[in-house]
């Protein structure tokens, strides 16, 4: 090869890196966000199409429904008219719009107050539940994913794996049972109904947060364990491929030591995927709190759902299932951005 | 241990996997000179490359090593037994003693991570030195290496790069730590023709500015015709032929040898009737 | 020389759980399915308030059999038509006396017949006791086995289908129709699934075939997805092209090369889909809101030890087994499938 008479500095024409980079983000970013709204219309059409199309739809009046009863005549009347059941379609979609738009889904059948009132108040604890247990699993997830990552196939890991394999086939309402019966009944360590205290409203303000705490140990431990349980192999598996990955025999090769390669290099690619994830967990973890809420008589939207499916308070149904889609879809995008923020590829998918 | 004077001495050296039958490396036995540059040659698969992971102390965890490699003394230390040594000497050897440069120069980058970053890490490894100083010096680094724009391309991320660019990165980070002998691993193999040639003699230059020595692994005789000036032939686990690179070409030689050279031969051949071909 | 193991590397291979071919795991859940699943098939042979075979009145009946096969879809209404199995609707406890041929099956209750004592221990005649109103545990616990089976199964079949139909499209043609079809993935995702199945069943009532309904019609997503990436990844493969070029027609190419990539990867979500529908189905039922209160599952039976639990918290242990057991073998089963198409992979259910 008698090549050596090229000029190695003269610079190929790709090798322009960074041409495309300055609108790379916002090209992305403001894509994502439009991609948000066909997916919103999309969440009130359908719920639009439940209320209306299901083969009960109350304007037939033969709604089957559960328990004793249907539903009553004179709920029928206000559905009809809540509804607007006998607008032409095109109108009452428009209305449904415009009441999703404005978070406004009327009256309560249950008690008259406003719908959102109503929902909002219970949409707090849930949503703070969900989220602290969110974290709390992260921060058992990760360590414990590295180390059976890091030894895998010994005999920790095999543990580890084998725990959450079983772990993750325990129903949540199961558990919530024998944690009742066990630490609730037994041992009597924490309460297992309702978020507070008969004397709560004595408390100081710290007691108060504790006493909250306390109410909310054993339906966090039913959220918490299967998220840990699948969270663990997905975290491992990740960082597994990830350690196979040439740049970190290279980063071995230039010298860096263990804890550097691992911390700086593994790490932030392990956990880049795990943010995705997330968009995935947190309708899991709402729609399992219905039976969760229910056990632990715990006041958040699931139990809210529960109670207004058995008084078929319509009105509040539907703004619950609107809402909750609505809170996935926001944490999606949020989740996306976030990832697209943390991966500069991404932005050019 | 034939000489001290040797920068490394690889002895009978045996590699074979808890999981596999055969083994990948078979009583292999080489010894380099400071200064010299051997090409090791060898079609996919003999073996190549798992010398150059067990000369660096990178073989997976189920890998049953055998044999001997020893690095010479330098400055005050003593030799070192590769093989032998605890993992915290054997940081200190890579990257500052012994630097690698990987095939695909692009997988060899942290995607997550800006290409300037990577080279101050590198720069900084066991080392404290003050950030202003560190970062100027990877820009020389960068310069040397011959990117004419090195504080740009500093913010880049790798996925922004070409494969020629990442490759003068890598090499950029292997020469951070001054090593004394340099492994490339199929350095051009996944890049184009012409920033094959660029990348050759990118690494001539070094060896001529700095007195590097080079173990390069490939299988293209040509690229060892350019850059090396001993062949030490690889074929089924084992070295078959050690030579230096004009005897390559004689035909008292193995067979496999004989081989890599006409096949070297005829792909020139063939590079210039295309060439004619297009005119 | 001796021989050396770097343990301090970090490059460490991947020896995880033996979930493989020989293994006393798989096997073992294998056995337990089949468990799950004969006695789904034949829960009125095992228990049942009618004998399998009975002489009344001079001829002889097979009501318990007749009622095992009138299940099966189509051929159900011929069998109760037909000669041997039409019988008097009549009661067998007091319709027969002692002495005329009657052959019971093993447990001789059914699933709703309420016996005398409530809360009863253990025994030889209920070996699993009885709940507060009187039932045999076990006789439930066989027949909630029938609607957990039915549900998982039915559900994901359902699941299957409208998943491949709709990530097949998307994958198959592409451009709007992959807009339109990934608009609608993307919408049923952002529905807490239970949320949507518990509203929906307020409009369409109780029942089995509407809980399979409904979870069927919520859970294909993943499928969807899964099916509409393999699509578009085989659609770049060279054979493909190939097929094209000899003249096939897009139909042919997506039913005869497209689809068998993407159904292995299907069952693997199906077979963990189930674990999934018999979780949903016991949750539902759990809350009442699930096949009716009037039919036994697993959920309902926990619901009511819940409601008991600090009097007889023994109740809980033989559903909180039997779906423990059935979602493990599900999981244990996918995984199994997931390894023998890719070997390589480790534990870790796939998220996409």
């Amino acid at each position: 090869m008698t090549s050596c008479g090229l000029d190695c500095r003269t610079p190929t024409p790709h090798d322009n890196p960074l041409q495309h980079r300055q609108n790379g983000v916002w090209h992305y970013l403001l894509k994502r966000i439009l991609l948000t709204i066909p997916t919103f219309v999309g969440i009130v059409l359908l719920t639009f199409v439940v209320i209306h199309l299901a083969p009960g739809s109350p304007a037939t009046g033969t709604v089957g429904g559960f328990g004793e009863s249907g539903v009553s005549a004179a709920n029928h009347d206000r559905l009809r008219e809540h509804f607007e059941l006998d607008a032409p379609v095109t109108k009452r979609f428009g209305r449904w719009i415009m009441r999703v738009a404005c978070f406004d889904f009327g009256q309560s059948f249950a008690d008259g107050q406003p719908v959102s009132k109503r929902i909002i108040e219970r949409v707090y604890p849930t949503l703070i539940l969900t989220f602290s247990i969110i974290v709390i699993a992260l921060l058992i997830v990760i360590p414990v994913a590295a180390y059976a990552a890091l030894n895998a196939g010994g005999f920790v890991d095999k543990v580890i794996l084998g725990a959450c394999v079983g772990l993750y086939a325990i129903p949540p309402y199961v558990f919530g049972m024998l944690l009742i019966l066990v630490v609730g009944v037994a041992l009597d360590w924490f309460p297992f109904s309702g978020l507070t205290s008969e004397d709560h409203a004595q408390m100081n303000g710290w007691q108060r947060l504790v006493d909250l705490i306390n109410h909310s140990v054993l339906i966090g431990a039913c959220i918490l364990y299967p998220l840990v349980a699948y969270l663990v192999p997905f975290v491992r598996a990740t960082m597994l491929a990830v350690l196979k990955e040439d740049f970190v025999r290279a980063a071995f090769a230039r010298g860096l030591s263990r804890r550097r390669v691992i911390f700086r290099h593994v790490l932030p690619n392990t956990l880049r995927p795990l943010l995705t994830v997330m968009g995935l967990i947190v309708p899991a973890v709402l729609g399992g709190s219905v039976v969760l809420e229910v056990m632990f008589s715990w006041p958040g939207m699931g139990r809210l759902l529960y109670e207004s499916i058995l008084q078929r308070d319509y009105p509040v149904i539907m703004g619950m299932t609107v809402l909750s889609a609505v809170i996935v879809l926001g944490v999606t995008l949020i989740v996306d951005v976030l990832y697209a923020l943390a991966d500069p590829r991404v932005r050019y998918a | 241990m034939k000489s001290t004077s040797a920068l490394i001495d690889v002895a009978d050296l045996s590699v074979r996997y808890a999981r596999g039958e055969l083994p990948v490396l078979r009583d292999v036995s080489f010894s380099m000179d400071p200064g010299e540059s051997i090409a090791l040659v060898g079609d996919s698969g003999c073996g190549k490359s798992t010398l150059a992971l067990t000369m660096m102390r990178l073989l997976p965890a189920d890998a049953m090593v055998r044999g001997s490699i020893v690095l010479g003394e330098r400055g005050g230390s003593g030799p070192i037994d590769i093989l032998g040594t605890d993992e915290r000497t054997m940081q200190s050897v890579r990257g500052k003693r012994i630097a690698m440069v990987f095939q695909n120069p692009i997988g060899s980058l942290d995607p997550v991570m800006r290409v300037g970053d990577q080279i101050l890490e590198v720069i900084l490894a066991g080392r404290k030195s003050a950030r202003s100083a560190t970062r100027s010096k990877a820009l020389q680094l960068l310069e040397r290496v011959g990117i004419a724009d090195p504080s740009r391309l500093a913010r880049a991320w790798p996925h922004e790069l070409s494969g020629g660019m990442a490759q003068r990165v890598t090499l950029a980070m292997a020469l951070a730590g001054e090593p004394e002998l340099l492994i490339a691993d199929e350095p051009t193999s996944a890049l184009d023709g012409n920033v094959q040639a660029q990348i050759v003699e990118l690494i001539c230059e070094c060896r001529r500015d700095s007195g590097l020595s080079l173990l390069l692994i490939t299988h293209d005789m040509a690229v060892a015709d350019a850059l090396a000036s001993r062949v030490c032939v690889m074929n089924e686990n084992r070295i078959v032929d050690d030579l230096p690179i004009e005897a390559a070409n004689a035909s008292n030689r193995h067979a496999a040898t004989r081989r890599l050279v006409e096949a070297a031969a005829s792909k020139r051949q063939k590079v210039a009737a295309t060439m004619d071909g297009g005119r | 020389m001796t021989a050396m193991n770097h343990s301090n590397s970090i490059l460490a291979f991947d020896r995880s759980l033996a979930i493989d071919e020989r293994s006393w795991l798989t096997r073992g859940a294998l056995v337990t399915a089949a468990l799950f699943v004969s006695v789904a098939l034949f829960a009125p042979l095992l228990a049942w308030h009618q004998p399998i075979v009975c002489k009344y009145q001079g001829t002889y009946h097979f009501p318990a059999v007749a009622d095992t096969f009138s299940r099966i879809p189509l051929v159900g209404g011929w069998i109760q038509k037909s000669k041997p199995f039409r019988f008097p609707s009549f009661d067998a406890r007091t319709a027969l006396d002692s002495d005329t041929f009657a052959l019971w099956p093993p447990i001789a209750y059914g699933p709703s017949e309420m016996i005398a004592g409530a809360n009863l221990p253990a025994s030889g005649a209920h070996m699993l006791g009885t709940d507060d109103r009187g039932r045999d545990v076990l006789a439930r616990l066989i027949h909630g086995t029938r609607v957990s089976v039915r549900v998982g199964v039915y559900s994901m079949l359902l699941a299957g289908l409208v998943g491949i139909i709709i990530g097949g499209a998307a994958g198959f043609y592409g451009g709007a129709v992959d807009w339109i079809c990934s608009r609608l993935i993307e919408i049923m995702m952002c529905f807490p699934a239970f949320f949507l199945i518990l509203v929906v069943m307020v409009w369409i009532g109780n029942g089995v075939t509407g809980v399979i309904l409904v979870i069927g019609l919520t859970q294909w997503t993943s499928i969807a997805r899964l099916v509409r990436a393999e699509f578009i990844s085989a659609r770049e493969l060279d054979y493909v092209d190939a097929a094209r070029s000899y003249g096939a027609t897009g139909s042919y190419i997506a039913i005869r090369h497209l689809l068998p990539g993407a159904l292995a990867p299907t069952l693997v979500v199906l077979t963990f889909g189930v674990a999934d529908a018999i979780l949903l189905e016991a949750g539902l039922s759990w809350l009442g809101l699930g096949v009716g209160s009037e039919m036994a599952t697993w959920g309902g039976m926990l619901r009511d030890a819940y409601d008991q639990i600090r009097t007889h918290p023994g109740l809980m242990v033989a559903p909180c087994v039997a779906i423990f057991l059935s979602v493990l073998c599900c999981h244990i089963m996918g995984e199994r499938l997931r390894r023998s198409l890719d070997p390589r992979n480790s534990y870790g259910r796939s998220v996409a």
